[in-house]
């Protein structure tokens, strides 16, 4: 089922707890939910699908009670860290995780009004006939005024057409207090492999540099994928005996010497005892006088 | 004419899928299957495709096939849903329960080459004539 962005929504507020958005317009059960935001951007059941740079996408699968609800509160952890988001409703998506493929920009800084151009060497397959891309970025600094524009994709077609959904400056409460935010997203059915991304942001002089960030998403279609297997037909091996036939086989005998080791011995000569002949004389006796 | 003989084939082989539960796994398409040191699942664990788990095998027969001289190893198709992953083969193997002492009993490329379910379904209808055939000539 192809990927629709049905509607979107965006909202922004200084130096507040939180900024609530208005829900997109008809939300239907099943729908997904994206949540643009920067910081650490958190919405009661929604769960993260990507984060970094401090900028941050969002997501839930509607229910019945996204379908009877009005808006959305979104909060950045900070009683005056609020806030900027922006919201889309995509149909045609199923479940689970939607992010396919993401990537971070290096942080660039700068205290320069010269633009700052994102140009990221990025590879991703689009297995999908269709995608949807999006692209957040943010500029903090203490002093700053600033956009993005000329937001792009390199694949095997031209770059599609970009629709901004927000590109505000908003003050918050932290040493960088004033950000620049912005999103935007493209819709294409090419399914050639993207090979880079990119967005210029323009900031201002003054004060401390001026952060530039930027993350870019990657929402493939869902799909099904089926394959089937040859089969894997092994054949043994037999080794050939040799062997003779006919014949009649003859021994010859096998004659085996002993090796008999040379013993040594001692031996003792017994004294030969014989008995003495007894004398025969006839002794006759004599009267002891 | 020199031959094995199908029968013991056919026990050689229930044997082993006698040892635990015949299962398949999809591997990544950067696995490269050695059949001398790919002997048990821990061997090749670290290369099942990413966002894939393993299935339990259903309907395994190991089959005598008299005509072509062969024993055929088959099993019910096979299938997992909501997957994002990228495969072109799977590997069946049998677990004893400590992948250490699980053999692997093959690995089989997918005939489509490359498989990407994206949220998906990701199913193998397996040939007519099973996963493999060990032939006795």
């Amino acid at each position: 089922m192809a990927l629709v962005v049905e509607s979107t929504s965006q909202a922004s507020v200084d130096n507040s707890a939180s900024v609530t958005v208005t829900k997109p317009t008809g939300v239907e059960v099943g729908d997904l939910l994206l949540i643009l935001s920067h910081g650490s951007a958190t919405c009661t059941g929604f769960s993260t699908a990507y984060s970094a740079n401090s900028l941050i996408v969002l997501y839930r699968i509607a229910d019945s009670t996204d379908v009877s609800a009005s808006n959305y509160s979104i909060s950045h952890g900070g009683s005056t860290l609020s806030g900027a988001a922006a919201m889309l409703r995509v149909s045609g998506w199923v479940a689970g995780n939607p992010v396919y493929g993401s990537d971070s920009a290096p942080t660039v800084s700068q205290d320069l009004s010269d633009p700052v151009v994102f140009s990221e060497t990025f590879t991703s397959a689009r297995p999908s006939d269709n995608s949807l891309m999006i692209i957040l970025a943010s500029i903090s600094s203490d002093s700053v005024s600033g956009s993005f524009s000329s937001y792009t994709v390199t694949s095997g077609e031209s770059n599609p057409a970009w629709t901004e959904i927000i590109d505000v400056q908003i003050d918050t409460n932290t040493s960088a207090s004033q950000a620049i935010f912005a999103a935007a997203y493209a819709l294409t059915t090419n399914n050639s492999d993207i090979s880079a991304w990119g967005v210029t942001g323009v900031g201002g002089t003054g004060g401390a540099a001026d952060f530039f960030r930027a993350n870019f998403v990657v929402i493939n279609a869902p799909q099904s994928a089926q394959g089937t297997n040859a089969l894997l037909s092994v054949s043994p091996t037999l080794f050939a005996p040799t062997g003779s036939a006919g014949a009649i086989g003859t021994n010859a005998l096998l004659e085996v010497s002993p090796t008999i080791p040379t013993q040594s011995g001692k031996g003792i000569s017994q004294t030969q005892w014989t008995s003495a002949t007894k004398n025969t004389t006839t002794w006759t006796k004599t009267n002891k006088s | 004419m020199s031959t094995l003989h199908l029968k013991s084939l056919e026990i050689a082989l229930d044997a082993v899928l006698a040892l635990g539960t015949p299962k398949l796994s999809f591997m990544a398409t950067t696995f490269t299957p050695n059949a001398g040191t790919d002997q048990y699942f821990s061997d090749i664990s670290a290369e099942v495709a990413s966002g894939t788990t393993a299935v339990t095998l259903a309907s395994v027969a190991t089959t005598i096939d008299t005509g072509n001289a062969r024993v055929e190893f088959d099993t019910a198709d096979v299938s997992l849903s909501t997957i994002t992953a990228t495969t072109n083969k799977y590997c069946i193997w049998v677990d004893t329960g400590v992948a250490a002492t699980s053999p692997v009993i093959a690995t089989i490329d997918f005939a489509e080459g490359t498989l990407g379910p994206v949220a998906g379904t990701l199913a193998i209808t397996v040939n007519a004539e099973g996963h493999f055939a060990l032939k006795v000539t």
